[in-house]
């Protein structure tokens, strides 16, 4: 088990992020929405990490949780500094504004993220304002080198959002989050919101700028056919907990947690030779304000037993054809650990 | 014209005039929809693919409207012209929800967030004189609810939207669609019986998994239409070969090579002469920057209006 | 309605196949606010007033303010157009000088209001929270208490002023401000720009106050003029009940207030009816320009 020697940039350690559920005249907590339920899990430097999960498992708030745009309600997201791991969640303001420069984000809706009342250069140059870059010339030429970097001409820094389609609109917010040159970037639903003939050009380009600029991604997405083609690892969420978390063609080949065989099961395949059989899920995902006890998964399982109605499973890791892969089933525990 | 025709579009043209400027969306549509069969229209957006959809429901917005062309649903027998029908007129409100259903794109706001769910499903009820009273109303919504696979449907009858979450929404919209028994149902999302069913998407799993027909639209054209196997098998327009190579399909793994498509959909107002599609083309020509193409079967039952037909004896398979 | 439609779209297509392109305001809401018949007509109405009312010694001989006995009750004539009041004024002078002061309390009032609504609702909007609760619940009282006895307290405490009255106008104006900024601020927080702009540890003011704000500006500009409608009213309602400004500086109110005598409003016309159609077609003009602009800057309406 003792395999470290993959470098940690970032290591996630029983993170809750709960939303407060407020009542009555005096706004009492009247209990919380269990978004993202005690994660745990490390991003390697220079791997691209896939998260998959239907929506409303607490991807996205995990996702933000982590760069602290979502206060998180307890547990620690250790960065590895050149100094020493230190804590993002407990980071002062000063400490802070070093660790916003490492980590960025490139948001799902191309259309609300970036503002309709400046232009591509009123825009971009802020974050670099925020960071010292008191010339304005000098401003003008990174931006220059970031819109070329991400295959647009200089002269989009004068027009406005609205001149622009959805995927150079994803290309500035990338561009921009490039800004500060950081090493982590997450990308919630980068490619979601785009036509499928713009989403290859904007996941090659990820790709190339990874490779550039030495990046390491957290790719956020719904889409399990997208997340295979961009992951080397992968993490499946379901109700705010990781059910599964393995390299991706582990993953694809050897699934071992029923969610994950149902969710593979589930999405239709663009390749007319693949109809095939489903495991249809039951139901709906149940409500994260009161989840179900034992296993999240199991009134939706088709193989739930007594002990998955009472008893939380913990996360396993086995090792499989010599990758590391976690399983959080109590099955899955029983029938591959001999 | 066989008799399993439901819907048959013929060169149908619509214009848009927003802002002053004059948007040809749909330069010349044709399409049949037959009984029992699932028609997938793809496409980006701004292709024209929810248009035509508007225009078959009589749901076009003020400043726009049919130029030329044609749109017939054959009602028992009954040849009706949607097209020279008022759009707000009494004709045409029957046609939408006894004909024709249509669900659209978001479930969280196409259901009225202060009435039930039941409410709602029993208001088409009894405004399409499908039930008598509230009583039958109210059990056939149970009954519809039921079919399409929501739990527990006594209890959600009496419930309110925001109670159920987009999945559930989506089938009650289904069902709200399905309750007046409909001749066409128009989904810009998922799916269901014995209707005939126009799927518009952009996404080529559903359209994989899904269709019997399908329809490729690209700037207010269908490019390429045909059995869905010969389709995607055998492309034989670039847009749609192009289309869907750039896609990554599950299954194929890491490396598979996308090729995404250059450029981006031109300005709707400036528009290419000649093929719209030509500025990103291949296999671009003289010729393509001339005209548009017309229409050609290039196997039976499968058109396209490319130059340079990419069709292949046999195919790939 | 149908036909209407049909002639207008004939045209764009006619416009377009001939390959002409029509010189049209390329910003939408302008253009929007161009082909509003009404709006145009408040636009030439309002400009027309305020170019009268703020270059008033080139329109008129007289100074407003001097007497001439030998011309009390005079009815117009070539000399004096719209005659002479009580006391021999000219009141085509009077109601140039009048305009001055009513539009300057009514803009005035209404740009204070605005300034002091704008950034308690924006940063309130933006941060929620203990501040915005307080602040909501002082506009609530403010907006439940009666104006007309806030102004008696004042004019009793200090006697009638023109400085009061902008006082007062602008401490009961601003929770209206406050709200229609407070809301907006609500809806445009949830933005991902606003989340990008978090992500670099941007300051909450800066990212509430420069970049959330600006998109805020069409509500914004829509409740100044119909707040400066609405004060000139209130402005001439008070003077004409000797309340406002003292009788002294001429107002449109304070020339209304002759007409409290019943022989004037019946002998004499012209000493109040000119001014209560400047009023009205003040009013009326901003109000025109105020729906206009709310119809040009909204974004669900077709154009």
């Amino acid at each position: 088990m003792e395999e470290k020697k993959k470098d940690v940039l970032i290591s996630v350690r029983g993170l809750k992020t709960y939303y407060p559920i407020r009542k009555g005249v005096f706004r009492r907590v009247a209990g919380y929405v269990r978004a993202v339920d005690d994660v745990s899990f490390d991003v390697y430097r220079g791997e691209i990490l896939g998260v998959v999960g239907e929506s409303g498992c607490g991807k996205t708030t995990m996702g933000k949780s982590i760069l602290r745009l979502i206060p998180a309600h307890s547990g620690q997201v250790l960065y590895n500094f050149p100094d020493g791991e230190k804590d993002i969640l407990k980071m002062e303001k000063a400490e802070m504004d070093e660790a916003r420069q490492k980590m960025q984000i490139v948001f799902q809706n191309p259309y609300s993220s970036l503002n309709p009342a400046y232009t591509i250069f009123g825009t971009m140059q802020e974050p670099l304002i925020r960071f010292g870059m008191k010339n304005k010339a000098q401003r003008k030429e990174k931006i220059a080198q970031l819109l070329k970097d991400v295959n647009l001409p200089e002269d989009c820094m004068q027009r406005y959002p609205n001149e622009f389609s959805g995927g150079q609109r994803q290309r500035i917010g990338i561009a921009r989050a490039l800004s500060v040159d950081p090493e982590f970037v997450i990308c919630d639903e980068a490619v979601s919101a785009l036509d499928v003939s713009i989403q290859a050009q904007v996941l090659k380009l990820l790709k190339e700028l990874k490779e550039k600029k030495n990046l390491t991604y957290m790719f956020i997405t719904h889409d399990l056919s997208v997340v295979e083609y961009i992951s080397d690892r992968i993490i499946v969420m379901y109700l705010g907990h990781i059910v599964e978390m393995a390299p991706t063609q582990e993953l694809f080949e050897n699934t071992l947690h029923p969610y994950t065989e149902a969710l593979l099961s589930a999405i239709p395949v663009a390749d007319i030779d693949q109809r095939r059989k489903r495991i249809p899920l039951q139901g709906d995902v149940p409500s994260p304000v009161n989840p179900p006890s034992g296993c999240p998964f199991h009134p939706r399982c088709p193989k739930c037993t007594e002990r998955c109605k009472t008893e939380v499973p913990k996360p396993v890791t086995l090792i499989h054809n010599g990758h590391e892969h976690m399983v959080c089933c109590h099955l899955a525990q029983t029938t591959k650990s001999e | 014209m066989d008799n399993n025709t439901i819907i048959s579009v013929r060169d149908l043209h619509v214009n848009f005039y927003n802002n002053d400027r004059c948007n040809r969306v749909i330069r010349g549509v044709n399409f049949d929809l037959k009984k029992g069969k699932i028609l997938c229209v793809v496409g980006e957006s701004g292709c024209g693919k929810s248009v035509t959809a508007n225009a078959i429901m009589g749901l076009l917005p003020d400043l726009s409207r049919i130029e030329q062309g044609e749109i017939h649903f054959y009602d028992n027998d009954q040849d009706i012209r949607i097209d020279q029908l008022p759009r707000k007129g009494r004709e045409m409100r029957k046609i939408r929800g006894e004909g024709i259903a249509m669900i659209f794109q978001d479930p969280m706001t196409s259901l009225n967030p202060v009435f039930t769910v039941g409410y709602q499903i029993n208001e088409a009820l009894l405004c399409h004189h499908q039930a008598k009273n509230k009583k039958e109303a109210t059990g056939k919504s149970i009954e519809l609810l039921k079919q399409m696979g929501i739990p527990l449907p006594e209890k959600r009858v009496g419930e309110y939207p925001h109670q159920f979450s987009g999945g559930m929404s989506q089938r009650a919209m289904i069902a709200m669609a399905m309750s007046c028994h409909p001749k066409v149902l128009m989904l810009e999302l998922k799916n269901q019986e014995g209707t005939a069913i126009l799927l518009i998407t952009h996404d080529m799993g559903v359209v994989a998994e899904l269709a019997d027909e399908i329809a490729v639209m690209y700037m207010g054209n269908i490019i390429e239409s045909g059995e869905a196997r010969a389709v995607m098998k055998n492309p034989s327009h670039p847009y749609t070969k192009a289309l869907l190579d750039s896609i990554p399909v599950l299954g194929r793994g890491k490396d598979q090579d996308l090729q995404p498509i250059r450029g981006s959909t031109p300005d709707p107002y400036n528009r290419p002469k000649g093929c719209q599609f030509a500025p990103r083309c291949d296999y671009c020509t003289e010729c393509c920057t001339q005209q548009m193409p017309e229409e050609q079967i290039v196997e039976p039952g499968h058109m396209c209006r490319c130059f340079h037909n990419l069709f292949k004896q046999g195919g790939d398979a | 309605m149908r036909n209407k439609l049909d002639r207008k779209m004939d045209a764009i297509l006619r416009r377009e196949e001939a390959g002409v392109r029509r010189k049209t305001i390329q910003n939408r809401t302008l253009r929007k606010l161009a082909s509003n018949q009404l709006s145009v007509l408040g636009i030439v109405i309002f400009a027309v007033i305020l170019v009268l009312c703020v270059g008033a010694p080139l329109f008129t001989p007289y100074d407003g303010i001097s007497m001439s006995l030998a011309e009390r009750y005079a009815p117009p004539s070539a000399e004096h157009w719209l005659g002479c009041d009580q006391i021999g004024r000219d009141i085509w002078t009077r109601i140039l000088f009048g305009g001055r002061i009513s539009i300057g309390v009514g803009l005035g009032s209404a740009l204070i209001a605005t300034i002091l609504g704008v950034s308690l609702g924006t940063i309130a909007g933006f941060k929620g929270g203990l501040f915005d609760g307080i602040v909501m619940k002082v506009s609530e009282v403010m907006m439940a208490f009666p104006q007309m006895i806030l102004v008696l307290i004042m004019v009793t405490i200090t006697g009638p002023s023109l400085w009061n009255l902008i006082f007062i106008f602008a401490v009961t104006g601003w929770p209206s401000m406050y709200r229609m900024t407070r809301s907006q601020m609500l809806s445009l927080r949830e933005e991902e720009y606003v989340q990008a702009l978090n992500a670099f540890g941007i300051s909450p003011m800066i990212i509430a106050f420069k970049h959330v704000l600006p998109n805020a500006i069409g509500p914004i500009f829509v409740n100044i003029t119909l707040s400066t409608a609405m004060f000139i009213l209130q402005e001439t309602a008070l003077s004409f009940m000797n309340l406002g400004v003292p009788l002294d500086q001429a107002t449109w109110g304070n020339i209304l207030n002759v007409a409290q005598d019943i022989s004037v409003l019946k002998d004499y016309w012209w000493m109040w009816l000119p001014a209560g159609i400047m009023v009205t077609l003040f009013v009326l003009s901003i109000n025109f320009i105020g729906d206009g602009l709310r119809d040009a800057t909204d974004p669900t309406q077709i154009g």
